[in-house]
């Protein structure tokens, strides 16, 4: 049954576990590790300076700019905070000094106390009961599809799609939260948001998500 | 155990017919998911939601599909980087490595 099975999403690795030996491979010039490491990182780079830059050129520079940076810093990188923390503090900086930043920060709160849809991230005509309050049209059973339904590379293309329309704090903090496993105070800090509106944009993406993928298998 | 739930599930909507909702409405269930899955619940408001889910029929699946949705994002293939912006970072790392005896 549906609601027995475990929480499979939640598996997370420690922030900066294997960095000892991530850190001698870059400082001794190990170009594999130094590509993984580009690999790895580059996409959450790039929706996080899309929060900050006007146009996607402009966040791709951005990026470049902080690799360029992490290249030269690394030497003198002690290992204070995770790898990671500190590339992406780096970017972070890199497009403050673009000068758009507090705007955005300020757009980001705003995004989280945003009430347009009245705070609820399933529309409330689904719960007409009775009694109201409770569904009266419940989540369809898309989640009892098979796997190989559910993996083909349309309802992933759905899924993509879904994450990119979403407002951008929200992408964010699901790219960060749920795709990179970040913990919370991590997102926090990286994005200059609250505990709270952290949680808010987190719950709000996720609920988009799973609204469009239902929306596509209602319509099949 | 399923006919166990729906006799709760049914005592439950009874309750709320009369205007009792000792354990929430499915419409606060779903609001309360993602601070259910934060573990950011107070002891008391964790416990009235996971009574809500032992007993409704439909926020279960709403919960597991949350998950479902996070790992489906998760088989979402990043783009590659774009192999210019690659190729002048590879070139970079390198220029900052060059050391005599390198090999590769």
């Amino acid at each position: 049954m549906a609601d027995d099975e475990p929480i499979a999403a939640q598996g997370d690795t420690p922030p900066g576990s294997g960095d000892v030996s991530l850190l001698d491979a870059l400082r001794r010039g190990d170009e594999r590790a130094f590509e993984s490491l580009i690999d790895e990182h580059t996409p959450a780079m790039l929706r996080l300076a899309l929060l900050y830059a006007p146009t996607r050129a402009i966040a791709e520079e951005v990026v470049q700019e902080t690799w360029l940076g992490v290249v030269r810093g690394l030497g003198s990188f002690e290992g204070r905070s995770s790898l990671r923390t500190w590339i992406f503090r780096i970017l972070v900086n890199r497009a403050k000094s673009s000068g758009l930043a507090e705007r955005r920060n300020v757009q980001l709160s705003t995004e989280a106390e945003d009430d347009a849809d009245g705070g609820f991230v399933v529309d409330p005509a689904r719960f007409d009961g009775p009694p109201r309050g409770y569904w009266s049209s419940p989540p369809n059973q898309w989640d009892e599809l098979p796997e190989d339904w559910l993996l083909a590379s349309e309802t992933l293309a759905v899924v993509e799609r879904a994450v990119e329309a979403l407002p951008s704090g929200q992408q964010a903090v699901f790219e960060l939260r749920d795709l990179r496993h970040w913990t919370s105070a991590e997102v926090c800090e990286a994005l200059g948001l609250t505990e709270t509106n952290q949680r808010v944009l987190l719950h709000r993406a996720r609920a988009r998500v799973r609204n469009a993928i239902e929306e596509y298998f209602d319509g099949r | 155990m399923g006919a166990e739930r729906r006799l709760r599930g049914m005592l439950m909507k009874a309750l709320a017919l009369v205007g009792l909702h000792p354990w929430l409405t499915c419409r606060q269930c779903v609001e309360s998911v993602t601070e259910l899955l934060e573990d950011e619940l107070s002891p008391r408001a964790r416990g009235r939601v996971l009574a809500h889910l032992e007993r409704c029929p439909d926020c279960p699946r709403y919960l597991h599909q949350i998950e479902v949705t996070i790992a489906l994002a998760r088989a979402i293939n990043p783009g590659p980087v774009s192999p210019d912006a690659r190729a002048a970072l590879l070139d970079a790392f390198r220029d900052r490595h060059r050391s005599p005896d390198e090999e590769t």
